[in-house]
């Protein structure tokens, strides 16, 4: 019995891990939600790196250590993007939700780009550059968020 | 050993260590035998996953000691007469060595000469 | 004097000890998320796990049977069976989580990607474990691990309003955004973050390592009375830091790499330094313990000789299911399974593996024929009964949460 349920316990965990990346919208609210939770993780990613090149610009950041958090956070928001783009919206009326958020979520995926290969290079200045785009890529992505409730 | 025990309680499943406290394995199982009335008498103790699998029973139970019987190379669990058991408390105590014992461990010793003995350094004890 | 110094080890020890990949990843999550609305679930877990923790130990130290042999004797030979099987999965699951944390930690200052390292963890892993002496070990990871105190004074660094920190701390609220279900769920994840099952496993069979006696239950108890506080402390000042810095930016924690940035962006470069050290070293010692701890539970439930104090050829089987436990969980952890994951789910199991661990054990505590005078006293009882409810109640709600959340969305 204890056996029995134990070994559903961890086939469950398997299942909802597998089930809970990306899943279809059946209504516009279910896909709004989606649209908040992709621009949220997003934002995450983007406030990681302006934390971390701040960190830099302030001599506190090592040039490894923000190549590797840079990448990571690149990483994480290119699969963000892709894993969005690949549910469809229900309803002509939302469509433009989602190209509005796939254009910021491209900009915020180049950016960081952009400011990993900055930092792989070790190229302070242009890293301080780049990365003075990052509140205003945070704040558009901010937006966003608020049409969970809606 | 005037005193009343339970077996399923107090001998089932504890420790056994052999005359110089060494682990001899679980009393995985019991053997009983008739006296002479005809009345059921605690003969040996089993020790061994071949006696385990078979008293937990089931799939489990027989994939258990079918296992083990392959590795051992013996579908029998080391059997202990009751004659050779010093003590009963909190661990089961033997009044032999577990080298008396034949067929013992078979699978450890095994391993220990096959695989452990090859690895430097593995007969030395780090403390 | 040199007792005094003894004993200051072993605290530190247990310290040390405490800390892994399960509370690096878990505490800054809930810290950036969740602000320090689950410090009074770190402080209920610490409690628990040190009553749990000491009983085990003086049960193991004054009988010398450790907590696996009491599952088996007072579970029978079916459930506790079943009760190995599982424990021993979940150990093996924790330590390819280990085993990452170590490699993620030793990525952080060195870029060069964790896989890369994750082979060379384990082969350094081997080597401690077949020629390392058991207290040396231990006091290795348990010292070098302090170096994590970094995170606490990060928390001064950072600057904080601390009657507004207090006011979180004792006005726990559910975050805006945040329904009920998911902070129910990370309260879990954080119980099992901080109570998790192979610090009991491991500190029980070490007290038969360290070949401890009725003389040395005083060290025993000075080491989770102290230790694991303290540990609980630094889990604190994770959650702190990560309340501080990086939940007023949104930031979910994802990597090992934003946990410490908090820390980067208050001490820069040595803060890093001090922080991979701790982290390395924790993360190191949990390769160990539940590596040993995989193998404690399989043969004192067969009645095995076991130990890692033992030459290899006098325990043989328990040597080679430790190897080969190592080689599957390397194995495991270079199919690139995400290591967070992996994390969060061994935690969260962990703590619904609980109440199978601590029955066992509080009902031997309280057995005169293994304890005589040393059985549980009405307090050690009273608090062994309420965190059997605390983790029996956890255990129950753990599937319906992890559904109704879908993993903590």
């Amino acid at each position: 019995m204890q056996e029995t349920s134990r070994r559903g316990l961890v086939s469950l965990a398997v299942l909802i891990l597998a089930g809970a990346c990306v899943g279809p919208s059946r209504s516009d609210g279910d896909y709004r939600q989606k649209v908040a939770n992709a621009a949220e993780a997003t934002r995450s990613a983007v406030e990681t790196a302006r934390l971390v090149t701040r960190a830099a610009a302030e001599g506190k950041a090592p040039g490894r250590y923000s190549s590797l958090v840079l990448s990571e956070a690149e990483v994480d928001a290119s699969s963000i993007a892709e894993s969005f783009k690949r549910v469809q919206p229900p309803s002509r009326r939302i469509q433009h939700l989602r190209e509005e958020l796939s254009s910021v979520l491209d900009s915020s995926t180049s950016s960081l780009a952009a400011l990993r290969i900055a930092a792989y290079q070790g190229d302070g200045e242009r890293l301080s550059e780049l990365a003075a785009d990052l509140p205003r890529l945070s704040s558009k992505l901010a937006r966003f968020e608020h049409l969970a409730a809606g | 050993m005037a005193r009343y025990l339970d077996a399923g309680l107090e001998l089932l499943d504890r420790q056994v260590l052999d005359c110089d406290g060494r682990p001899v394995g679980k009393v995985d199982d019991l053997e009983l035998v008739m006296d002479a009335k005809g009345a059921p008498v605690l003969g040996a103790l089993r020790i061994g996953p071949q006696a385990l699998g078979m008293r937990i029973g089931g799939l489990v139970g027989r994939a258990m000691a079918g296992i083990a019987s392959r590795l051992a190379g013996t579908d029998q669990a080391l059997v202990v007469p009751l004659e050779q058991v010093d003590e009963i408390g909190i661990v089961v105590r033997l009044s032999v060595p577990v080298a008396d014992l034949p067929g013992a461990n078979r699978l450890e010793h095994w391993l220990r000469d096959q695989v452990v003995t090859r690895i430097p350094g593995g007969r030395r004890a780090t403390q | 004097m040199k007792r005094v110094l003894g004993a200051a080890l072993g605290v530190f020890t247990a310290i040390g000890g405490f800390m892994d990949i399960g509370d690096l990843v878990t505490d800054a999550l809930i810290g950036a998320r969740f602000g320090l609305a689950m410090v009074w679930v770190t402080v209920v877990a610490v409690i628990g796990i040190t009553v749990y923790s000491e009983m085990a130990g003086r049960v193991a130290t004054i009988t010398q049977r450790p907590v696996f042999d009491l599952v088996r004797e007072r579970m029978g030979a079916r459930l506790g069976l079943a009760n190995v099987v599982v424990s021993y999965l979940l150990n093996a699951l924790t330590l390819v989580a280990e085993l990452c944390g170590v490699a993620l930690g030793i990525e952080l200052a060195t870029d060069v990607h964790y896989l890369l390292w994750v082979p060379l963890v384990a082969l350094v892993t081997f080597f401690v474990m077949w020629r390392l002496p058991f207290k040396h070990m231990e006091r290795l990871y348990g010292l070098v691990g302090l170096f994590l105190f970094v995170f606490v004074v990060a928390v001064w660094q950072l600057g904080p309003d601390w009657g507004a920190m207090w006011h979180d701390v004792t006005h726990p609220s559910v975050p805006s955004g945040e329904g009920l279900p998911t902070y129910l769920f990370y309260a879990v994840v954080m119980l099992g973050a901080q109570m998790t099952p192979y610090e009991v496993f491991f500190f029980s069979s070490g007290a038969v390592e360290h070949g401890w006696t009725t003389s040395d239950l005083g060290q025993a108890r000075l080491n989770v009375f102290i230790g694991y506080p303290i540990g609980g402390i630094l889990a604190i000042g994770i959650q702190a830091v990560a309340a501080l810095a990086l939940q007023p930016a949104g930031i979910q924690v994802e990597h090992l790499s934003q946990s410490v940035l908090p820390v980067v962006m208050a001490f820069g470069k040595l803060g890093l330094a001090c922080a991979v050290l701790g982290i390395v070293a924790a993360t190191f010692g949990s390769v160990l313990e539940t590596l040993l701890s995989s193998g404690y539970t399989v043969a004192q439930h067969f009645g095995w000789s076991w130990g890692k104090s033992m030459a290899p050829t006098s325990a043989a089987r328990f040597s080679v299911l430790v190897i080969a436990t190592l080689i599957g969980a390397t194995a495991l952890a270079l199919t690139t399974i995400n290591p967070i994951t992996i994390t969060i789910y061994a935690v969260y199991l962990g703590a619904a593996s609980l109440p199978f661990t601590f029955l066992p054990i509080l009902i031997v505590a309280n057995d005169r024929r293994y304890l005589g005078e040393h059985v549980n006293g009405r307090l050690a009882n009273a608090l062994g009964v309420v965190y059997l409810f605390v983790v029996s109640a956890a255990a129950l709600v753990a599937v319906p949460l992890l559904i109704a959340t879908k993993g903590g969305l």
